[in-house]
């Protein structure tokens, strides 16, 4: 089955450019409208607007390239997904084509029909995210009074639904306390599968990243406490956890590397291959129905400018590393040292790394900090 | 612990995929995807109505192959599976 005596095909030659796999997964930004307004949201800071995005046969036409071109998952996100009245169609259309489905969801606009209808539809998986158990903290963050409520309601319906959940907890400086409890609260109530996602500084998270990072004594408490849950729920709990990569010595592979694994899709129909990708302005993202998806992945040079690693500046060329990390995240090289060619100054390898780590820890220490929460009219 | 009395199904929200494009068995779940080869895919395909040790004991005897190393590799294949998430047990 595995044939290892190829001597010759380019596939062994990481320098030289070669055809990419597919994408295994799409991550379709429905809308960017959202009742809650969350400081950490990775959406950009200029939304788009409803009139913007693309309609029902639009978003038909990208579920079925992604089929077409062997894409085997699609999370359904945004915003909040559910405030697209065609939700349930374009599930039922993702389930027709095989693709396994999604829903990333607060969950404050879900309600016993709609949770039906989209079960009927064929979804496969629920990810209900939880700003905290507190109010106060998760009023405060999510700028959504009574969310948790709205939640666990939420969590309650999708349980009798027997559909599969994921609850996602967001972390932060002001709700890292909390985590031991939520953990008990998803074990308490027979959870299969947790996340808990230290908030990411992209978007709004960049711009709110002073009152949300945490500390390292934090990070060292939730890293014990995930430790200790993990083997106390080992078969009956699955906990991935999400650091903040500040901290970190070595970055993150963002995104499985550069459009090797994903793509996703903005409402109006920007092709990226993660995210934050448009904060790279200096790239020209395709975007449907003007290009396909199959012709972005493939052709378009800003997939192709930090695929793999020919595009690597020193040290990454020559780095041990550069095959699992993948110099880190572009995104982040760009908004932290000025440069996306640059080093993700996260790693130690960076002539950034001191001063990254020095601001995170002086930021961390900032005590409670408003937020700016997000809104459809941010001017910067 | 998994032991040979146990019986495996999978887990809510995760499904056994061909994947046309790219020739190969998946199982996919919740923002996770696993490869699987052949053999794996034929112990999930005849895990259904019985317990791991009737499991490997017809893959024993069809593939003429020791019924001990069946065994650890069956229980080492479904105590990874399990603690990814994929698999549940009776």
């Amino acid at each position: 089955m595995t044939d290892t005596t190829a001597t010759d095909s380019p596939a062994t030659d990481s320098t030289s450019p070669r055809q990419p796999e597919p994408p295994l997964a799409i991550l379709l930004e429905l809308t960017h409208r959202c009742p809650l307004r969350c400081a950490y949201c990775s959406n950009p800071l200029t939304l788009t607007p409803a009139s913007q995005e693309l309609d029902t046969a639009g978003w038909r036409e990208v579920l079925r390239q992604a089929a077409d071109m062997g894409m085997l998952q699609v999370h359904f996100s945004g915003g909040e997904p559910m405030a697209r009245s065609d939700l349930t169609e374009l599930v039922a259309y993702a389930s027709e084509l095989g693709l396994y489905s999604n829903l990333i969801t607060s969950g404050v606009l879900l309600d016993a029909p709609r949770l039906a209808a989209l079960q009927q539809a064929g979804l496969n998986h629920v990810q209900l995210s939880f700003q905290g158990l507190e109010d106060t903290q998760a009023d405060r963050l999510s700028g959504f009074r009574g969310g948790v409520a709205k939640k666990q309601a939420a969590l309650a319906l999708v349980q009798q639904s027997g559909l599969a959940l994921t609850l996602n907890f967001v972390i932060t400086r002001s709700n890292a306390h909390e985590l031991d409890a939520m953990l008990h609260y998803a074990d308490q109530h027979g959870i299969a599968r947790v996340e808990v996602a230290n908030t990411q500084y992209y978007g709004w998270g960049l711009q709110n990243r002073s009152a949300l990072i945490p500390s390292e004594a934090q990070l060292d408490a939730m890293t014990a406490t995930v430790t200790q849950w993990r083997e106390h729920t080992r078969g009956r709990m699955v906990i991935d956890y999400v650091i903040p990569d500040y901290y970190a010595r070595r970055p993150k592979a963002c995104m499985g590397g550069w459009a090797q694994r994903f793509l996703n899709v903005m409402p109006d129909g920007t092709l990226l291959p993660c995210h934050a990708a448009q904060t790279l302005a200096h790239l020209q993202f395709p975007r449907v129905p003007h290009s396909t998806l199959a012709a972005a992945w493939y052709d378009s040079p800003a997939f192709a400018a930090y695929r793999g690693t020919s595009w690597m500046p020193e040290p990454c060329g020559g780095c041990e590393h550069k095959e699992r990390d993948f110099g880190g995240c572009r995104c982040q090289a760009l908004a932290l040292a000025g440069s996306a060619d640059t080093l993700d100054p996260v790693c130690e390898r960076s002539p950034q790394h001191e001063h990254v780590v020095t601001l995170a820890r002086r930021e961390a220490q900032l005590g409670e900090q408003p937020y700016t929460l997000r809104s459809f009219s941010f001017t910067a | 612990m998994l032991t040979l009395s146990h019986s495996v199904r999978l887990a809510p929200g995760t499904r056994l995929q061909h994947d046309k494009v790219r020739q190969r068995w998946v199982l996919l779940g919740p923002e996770r995807m696993l490869i699987i080869d052949e053999l794996a895919r034929l112990c999930l395909e005849r895990s259904a109505g019985v317990n791991i040790g009737q499991l490997c004991e017809g893959l024993a005897a069809e593939f003429a192959a020791p019924l001990t190393t069946v065994q650890q590799d069956v229980l080492a294949l479904f105590t990874t599976m399990s603690e990814k998430g994929f698999l549940r047990h009776d």
